[in-house]
């Protein structure tokens, strides 16, 4: 049987926190050494018309490293694949022939396509993490819209978040 | 259980690596035709063309097999399917039995009359044919048809410095993308040295092998020729009355992709899937839909509920550095977005979008697929950035505006 990673890795993503101040952008591309082009982390803003207002929400779409990830199953050479140990979705530059399927199953348009043709895509920091480092999107966020840990750990803090808000509503169990 | 698994193809890889992830005692049977392992085809263009190795054309290694008990018969087809006595007969006559069967046999190219059997003439599936190629062709070669792999193959002997020409029996791409995209991609593929002839009379090959083809008054020496004309599913080995084969001689297959015997199923290439953009059945020779077959086939062998709801086409196609995608349907109203080099162009029917064409700008593929399987109307899309540039709003405003008359397409 195949199991969930034990050590699932995830970001989440505080879409309150969030101001589009793009230090994620600029951090991932100088982790990574990413020329002009491709965007590993993007930050999105979208607005709509609320109550004579515009209202505005940010976030940074980065890889959300899928459980049954569609870029692995459909990857013709193997390029991609999900480590076992803690769920990252990681690329093989070597296997990849830059075919781009991967990018039109991504239901997130995640994997970018690099100068040389072939494709690239977040890796979570790898490298960083090794050093015990967080992801560089994570450690840049000034507002801490960005957080990094385990399913579980990341599980408990927004419940935690969820708790505080409920705390503050008129009519919530007070001691 | 004993699973028996026709071909090694996308379909049948998918298969039984899904049975091992969810079965470890089973056992799993894989018969491929080729007499090498398992490989990629979507990357024998680029093995032709010398940008990645032999090695890193196949799917599996000895050591993967190992590890996961897979029975790997190669250079082996099979002859015959018996239901009642759930077996299989091979070509060395040696018999087989299953409990589950699943059929992902693939497809062959076709051919003409007047090229079968004529030395010189290539087509492109398997490693043999790539090697083929690479090994044979050397100053010039024909290339006879226009869609996908032709282009491809096309590309990639080009860039290789090979003289490449292709037959085109209308345009390039016809399939996947509108007139004047593809006269666009016509151009990028004259201006990068590809020459392009229209319709003409191809029986006037000579030599065997292929040494010389006329073309109008024209006789050109060539090393050899290349058939790209479509695929046609190997079914000729299933008895039609059990397993119902589709108008196209693809095998019928239900959402669960059982066939019409029990217990057995079918993936891939060979069988007909509906393209949920127009309800329609056919053989849809690519690769993604074969491993999410492949997939939901063996899902549905070891019991657990899987349905495969119809496939989405998606193409992408590299264009010497300009990258085209096509997903879903082209026929329907057009909505065109485009800024400097970039189009996105969306097919919409009924306010639904259906299809889209992508050129340059392919960021959003993956969001836009999505959106088209969800039955997405144009108007939900209204709000977002496809292209740095703001014009959809104004686009698609300017469409609702065109739907009130009812007027046709607007380029």
């Amino acid at each position: 049987m195949m199991s969930a990673a034990p050590q699932q890795l995830a970001v989440y993503i505080d879409v309150d926190r969030c101001v589009a101040c793009y230090a994620c952008e600029v951090a991932c591309k100088q982790a990574h050494n990413l020329p002009v082009g491709p965007r590993l982390i993007r930050v999105i803003s979208l607005e709509r018309p609320r109550n004579n207002q515009v209202e505005v929400i940010s976030a940074p779409l980065a890889c959300v490293h899928c459980y049954e990830a569609p870029c692995v199953e459909v990857c013709p050479t193997k390029a991609l694949s999900r480590r076992k140990e803690d769920g990252i979705v990681l690329l093989n530059r070597i296997r990849c022939i830059g075919c781009k399927m991967c990018l039109v199953v991504c239901p997130f348009g995640a994997p970018q396509v690099d100068v040389d043709g072939k494709m690239i895509k977040c890796d979570l920091c790898v490298d960083r993490l090794q050093k015990k480092k967080k992801p560089a999107c994570v450690s840049a966020c000034p507002v801490e819209a960005l957080k990094f840990g385990t399913m579980e750990e990341l599980s408990s803090m927004v419940r935690e978040k969820w708790l505080n808000q409920m705390w503050k509503v008129k009519g919530f169990p007070q001691k | 259980m004993h699973v028996v698994i026709i071909g090694a193809g996308a379909a049948g890889v998918s298969a039984a690596e899904t049975i091992r992830k969810h079965d470890t005692t089973s056992e799993i049977t894989v018969i491929s035709k080729e007499r090498n392992l398992p490989l990629s085809p979507v990357a024998l263009p680029e093995y032709i063309e010398g940008k990645i190795s032999k090695k890193q054309l196949f799917l599996w290694d000895n050591k993967f097999i190992k590890k996961y008990h897979i029975e790997l018969i190669l250079g082996r087809t099979v002859v015959s399917v018996h239901q009642n006595e759930k077996k299989i007969i091979m070509d060395d006559g040696s018999a087989l039995l299953y409990d589950k069967l699943l059929i992902a046999s693939g497809a062959s190219p076709i051919l003409t009359e007047d090229l079968i059997n004529r030395k010189g003439v290539f087509t492109l599936r398997t490693l043999e044919d790539a090697e083929a190629i690479r090994h044979q062709t050397k100053e010039r070669v024909i290339i006879y048809g226009a869609g996908a792999v032709a282009v491809k193959i096309a590309i990639a002997l080009r860039k290789i410095g090979i003289d490449v020409i292709m037959f085109c029996r209308s345009r390039v791409l016809r399939r996947l993308f509108d007139e004047n995209i593809c006269q666009l991609i016509h151009n990028l593929l004259i201006t990068n040295g590809i020459k392009i002839v229209g319709v003409c009379d191809l029986k006037r090959i000579t030599g065997d092998p292929v040494e010389r083809v006329c073309i109008g008054t024209q006789e050109l020496k060539c090393d050899g020729m290349i058939a790209a004309l479509g695929v046609t599913p190997n079914t000729s080995f299933l008895n039609s009355q059990i397993i119902r084969l589709g108008p196209s001689k693809g095998i019928i297959v239900n959402e669960k992709m059982e066939t019409s015997a029990t217990d057995i199923y079918a993936a891939g290439d060979c069988a007909e899937t509906k393209d949920i953009t127009s309800g329609k059945s056919y053989i849809m020779a690519l690769w993604p839909p074969a491993v999410e077959q492949g997939k939901v086939a063996t899902l549905n062998m070891i019991g657990i509920k899987a349905i495969y709801e119809g496939t989405l086409p998606q193409n992408v196609i590299d264009i010497f550095d300009t990258t085209f995608v096509s997903i879903g349907s082209l026929d329907g109203e057009k909505i065109n977005i485009s800024k400097d080099r970039a189009v996105i162009r969306f097919t919409v029917k009924e306010g639904k979008i259906i299809g889209c064409q992508m050129v340059g700008a392919i960021e959003n593929a993956g969001l836009i697929s999505s959106c088209i399987k969800k039955g997405t109307t144009i108007k939900d899309l209204e709000h977002l950035e496809l292209i740095p540039s703001g014009k959809l709003l104004s686009t698609i405003r300017s469409f609702s505006h065109i739907e009130k008359r009812s007027s046709k397409t607007s380029l």
